[in-house]
């Protein structure tokens, strides 16, 4: 399934007991590209993530997939959108009582996407390209935390999806795992269909220079700005608001 | 007005405790519901996946629970049998050995005393179990990769949660009937073809019934409230021991009022059926 659209309509949201992150915000996400997710600390970049990827709901209003309403889909109804979804967790995310292998082996097999020689072969080479496969065998509290990143990472391009989001990807990566990271993301895009990306930063040089397009997220606002080469050569920024 | 305004005080605080327990009973049934509704729609998952994951459950929560089991179910039967059977000598009624052993273990303490033991053995450690998958954000990553942590994690713990309780039970009842026997050997004269001949004479089949419903069910409230209670924790990890014993408080509490049920429905269904009712 290609996603094609993601637009937020009179969206609301904040965690229960706080104050609201999001009032009434209506938006059409920039896709195709890198897009930036940045801004203050504490203003809902993560928690804008986790709506893109189904894992909050707004407390009000709508999240259009492609003009499909996804606060109205039940787990099953939204599974086609979510495989086609990888999304990677700037800290844990891995299951603790299964080895590195197993948790890139996971979707795979529960969603019996792959013959399993396939699959095998799928997650030896991304464990391969992140330097993991000596780790295989072992389980996420007796490697670094930087394996750990990079496992989180890795994980997510093992479905190859076509929308990839990331929290804080560059946090408590080394330099190795980052030219890791940016390859695959290329040859993704270039071999296996991913068409959006969306990442937060923190302001890392890596991500700046990863990113084609920025949305701030500041005081409940939306603002788009385009950082393709030809923006930057005219000179000049585009925006919009939401 | 001062005793009235207490009155009144004291009606909204039952009010709320009543709203309070309705809901968090729901919620509990919503889960069963929802978890049972999300492994029959969920398609990827395979039987495999499943029984893995129930077979792990029955593992933990029966087969080394059997030790344990085995101690209480001695220690129970032959307390009983010691008492039961000087008690009813006194009286003559010697015979009637064997259906106070079905009344008092295989409907009452077989199913409470086997409850209580899964909820501290396993109840604990499946809510903190739940909980630090939620803190580790193992359950978001399940929902990441489209795997439903209700027909993944809580289904298959509640189906092996149900099947450990009535093997167990089972168990607890043969060991406290049998082997509680044997113990009081030692310092009783009771032929065990009269003692056997006095218990099979006292099964009925209600008793089965009574049995299967009354474990089945304990097996149920006590994985759901744990799983229930895991689910909460929101992100931190103090909140985890916090749960756990909230999941134990609760599930004591609910499995004991289901057992008084079962047997007061249980009486008055006998009560009904001699047409003194």
């Amino acid at each position: 399934m290609k996603i094609e659209s993601l637009t937020l309509k009179n969206m609301a949201f904040g965690y229960d007991g706080a104050a609201p992150l999001f009032e009434d915000v209506t938006f059409d996400l920039p896709c195709g590209g890198n897009t930036m997710v940045t801004g203050p600390s504490g203003m809902g970049k993560s928690a804008l993530l986790k709506i893109l990827a189904g894992l909050l709901s707004p407390k009000s209003g709508s999240y259009f997939i492609n003009g499909q309403d996804v606060c109205q889909m039940s787990f099953e109804e939204f599974l086609p959108f979510r495989k086609r979804i990888g999304y990677g967790f700037d800290l844990g995310g891995l299951l603790a009582n299964r080895t590195l292998w197993d948790n890139l082996m996971l979707p795979l097999q529960y969603h019996g996407e792959l013959p399993l020689p396939e699959a095998e072969e799928r997650v030896a080479y991304l464990m391969d390209h992140f330097q993991l496969l000596r780790f295989k065998d072992r389980r996420p509290a007796s490697v670094s935390g930087a394996s750990r990143k990079a496992t989180v990472v890795a994980r997510t391009f093992v479905m190859r999806p076509s929308m990839l989001i990331f929290d804080d990807p560059f946090v408590g990566m080394d330099r190795d795992t980052v030219r890791a990271f940016l390859g695959l993301l290329e040859e993704h895009r270039t071999k296996h269909g991913l068409e959006h990306v969306f990442f937060t930063s923190r302001g890392e040089s890596a991500s700046l220079e990863l990113a084609t397009q920025m949305i701030r997220v500041e005081h409940g606002k939306l603002t788009w700005e385009d950082r393709s080469d030809d923006a930057r050569h005219a000179g000049g920024r585009k925006v919009a608001n939401g | 007005m001062g005793p009235l305004r207490f009155l009144l005080s004291e009606i909204d605080k039952l009010g709320r405790k009543v709203i309070d327990v309705t809901t968090y009973t729901l919620q509990v049934l919503q889960m069963v519901y929802l978890s049972i509704r999300a492994a029959i729609y969920d398609q990827a998952q395979g039987l495999r996946t499943i029984i893995s994951v129930v077979s792990a459950q029955i593992y933990f929560t029966g087969w080394q629970a059997m030790p344990l089991t085995s101690v209480l179910a001695l220690a129970t039967g032959g307390i009983v049998i010691l008492q039961s059977s000087a008690q009813l000598s006194l009286l003559g009624s010697a015979e009637m050995v064997g259906n106070l052993m079905v009344v008092i273990i295989v409907r009452e303490l077989g199913p409470l005393v086997t409850a209580l033991l899964v909820i501290a053995r396993s109840g604990t450690a499946v809510a903190s179990e739940v909980g630090n998958m939620r803190v580790n954000r193992e359950i978001e990553a399940l929902e990441a990769m489209g795997i439903n942590p209700l027909s993944y994690i809580v289904f298959p713990r509640i189906v092996g949660g149900v099947i450990s309780v009535l093997c167990l039970a089972f168990y607890f009842c043969a060991i406290a009937l049998i082997g509680g026997f044997l113990v009081t050997r030692f310092i009783s004269d009771m032929p065990f073809a009269f003692y056997a001949d006095s218990l099979a004479r006292a099964f009925t089949t209600a008793d089965i019934w009574l049995f299967l419903a009354k474990n089945g069910f304990s097996g149920i409230i006590i994985f759901i409230i744990a799983c229930y209670q895991g689910m909460l924790v929101s992100q931190s990890a103090h909140e985890v021991p916090q749960v756990t014993t909230k999941a134990v408080v609760n599930s004591v509490i609910y499995v004991t009022t289901f057992n008084l049920g079962m047997t007061t429905l249980f009486y008055l269904n006998q009560l009904m059926a001699l047409g003194i009712l």
